[in-house]
């Protein structure tokens, strides 16, 4: 098919289908469709502020091609931190141990570290600061942000 | 402006057929296409054919005594495969220091061969090990020597429809991989290593195969300095048997990561951290 693709997927709960072109980025066509939580930072792949979960795996949707991703599973920081306990513990730990300052990188550091507590992540810094290595963050140094995961992963059982 | 459309196979005939149409651009985990793109490789635009559907091109199995990799295995499988940690640990070194955790969830083997670029960190322990490419067509499939597959940055020598399926690797089990990058993480590299070795019971190298990765306009198997190192202690000091073989074999270039000085200096070094890893591994 020339022009636009119809993709089917499931956004945060709810089914979608979107009209995207073969080349635009799953980013893209998301922010598109509303998904403000979604930022977009580099468009490389180097940032993480595009972070997302796809069947449940960690991704950067600025390098995914939204015509890939029919019959899948999608979730954004957003949502997720409304629906799902171990998201909302993350956000109210990343707000009390001040770790959001502009907020820019948040949704995405939400997204990687959510990621690392369901692989079974523990409350290692080292290990924290690895897993969280592909976003980055103008603001805060990353100190608040592994406290804030630290804090999360030690005391939360998957 | 380019015109893109997009296909998903659904299945290997198919997929075959649409490969061999003259605008077919393979898309599989995702991560390079949509960069190569926006960085103009192809300018007359193209139809992606989605690969992602093909169940031959997944999964890590044992065959006659080798590993089968389907070419669509991501980097965060390889992690998770006891199988790459325990016979192939060079390969393992290799994908734990890939891009970032995010990006080996997408990153496939098959791509990190397909983009051809000599910092590709998969390509050079495979090189070291002995791995060899499993290539697909409509005309049937042929297999060649992972180092044959590179004739320049960001070319190969694939032909028109042909698709790698698979990587089969020999176990190399006293095998490493070391990489010098400028951040931790989504770090192209600077240089990066890799040997794999037999050895005797005293410590001597009986044969070796070794690869170095952002030193030469390909992934680079250095014959000259395998040949140098046969006969040699696993114990004594082999830098200053590396550092002129290696420095004769490379072709560095200034970039914005490092200059061709540096990486003269830097990959021999990296290269005995990794024989001396790779022989540490060989008597545990
Ligand atoms: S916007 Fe996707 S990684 Fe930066
Ligand atoms: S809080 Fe501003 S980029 Fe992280």
């Amino acid at each position: 098919m020339r022009g636009k693709t119809l993709v089917t997927f499931n956004l945060n709960g709810c089914e979608v289908s979107l009209p995207v072109k073969a080349e635009e980025s799953l980013l893209n066509a998301l922010r598109r469709h509303g998904c403000t939580d979604l930022k977009c930072g580099c468009e490389a792949g180097s940032c993480g502020s595009c972070a997302l979960l796809l069947d449940g795996l960690a991704v950067k949707s600025c390098i995914i091609p939204a015509a890939s991703v029919n019959g899948k599973q999608i979730w954004t920081a957003a949502a997720l931190c409304e629906y799902d306990t171990l998201a909302k513990s993350l956000a109210e730990s990343f707000i009390d141990c001040g770790a959001v300052q502009c907020g820019f990188c948040t949704p995405g550091m939400i997204i990687a570290s959510y990621a690392y507590i369901k692989d079974g992540g523990k409350a290692d810094r080292q290990a924290i600061r690895r897993a969280l290595s592909g976003n980055l963050c103008r603001c805060t140094g990353y100190k608040k942000i592994v406290d804030a995961v630290e804090k999360v992963a030690g005391s939360f059982f998957c | 402006m380019a015109d893109y459309s997009y296909i998903k196979a659904k299945n290997i005939k198919q997929a075959m057929e649409l490969l061999e149409q003259p605008n077919s651009i393979v898309s599989a985990g995702g991560s390079v296409l949509l960069l190569m793109i926006k960085e103009g490789a192809f300018p007359n635009g193209g139809q992606f054919v989605d690969i992602t559907g093909l169940p031959e091109l997944r999964g890590i199995t044992f065959e006659d005594g080798k590993l089968r990799i389907g070419a669509l295995v991501t980097v965060r499988e390889l992690l998770n495969s006891p199988l790459v940690a325990e016979y192939l640990p060079a390969l393992f070194d290799a994908c734990s220091v890939f891009a970032d955790p995010l990006t080996r969830n997408t990153a496939t083997i098959g791509g990190n061969f397909a983009v051809s670029s000599p910092s590709a960190d998969c390509v050079i322990p495979l090189i070291a090990i002995g791995a060899q490419l499993e290539l697909l067509s409509k005309a049937g499939k042929r297999i060649i020597a992972c180092e044959e597959l590179f004739c320049g940055p960001g070319q190969n020598t694939l032909k028109k429809g042909e698709l790698i399926s698979a990587v089969i690797a020999p176990f190399a089990l006293s095998s490493a991989f070391c990489k010098q990058g400028l951040r931790k993480a989504m770090a192209i590299s600077v240089a990066t290593a890799a040997a794999s070795l037999s050895l005797d019971c005293e410590g001597i190298i009986t044969s070796c195969r070794l690869a170095l990765g952002s030193v030469a306009p390909v992934p680079l198997r250095i014959y000259a300095t395998e040949k140098l190192l046969v006969g040699k202690n696993i114990n004594d000091d082999l830098l200053p048997v590396l550092r002129d073989s290696v420095k004769q074999q490379i072709k560095p270039i200034d970039d914005c990561r490092s200059t061709a000085e540096y990486r003269l200096e830097l990959a021999p070094v990296l290269l005995s951290r990794a024989v001396v890893l790779a022989g540490k591994r060989y008597f545990n």
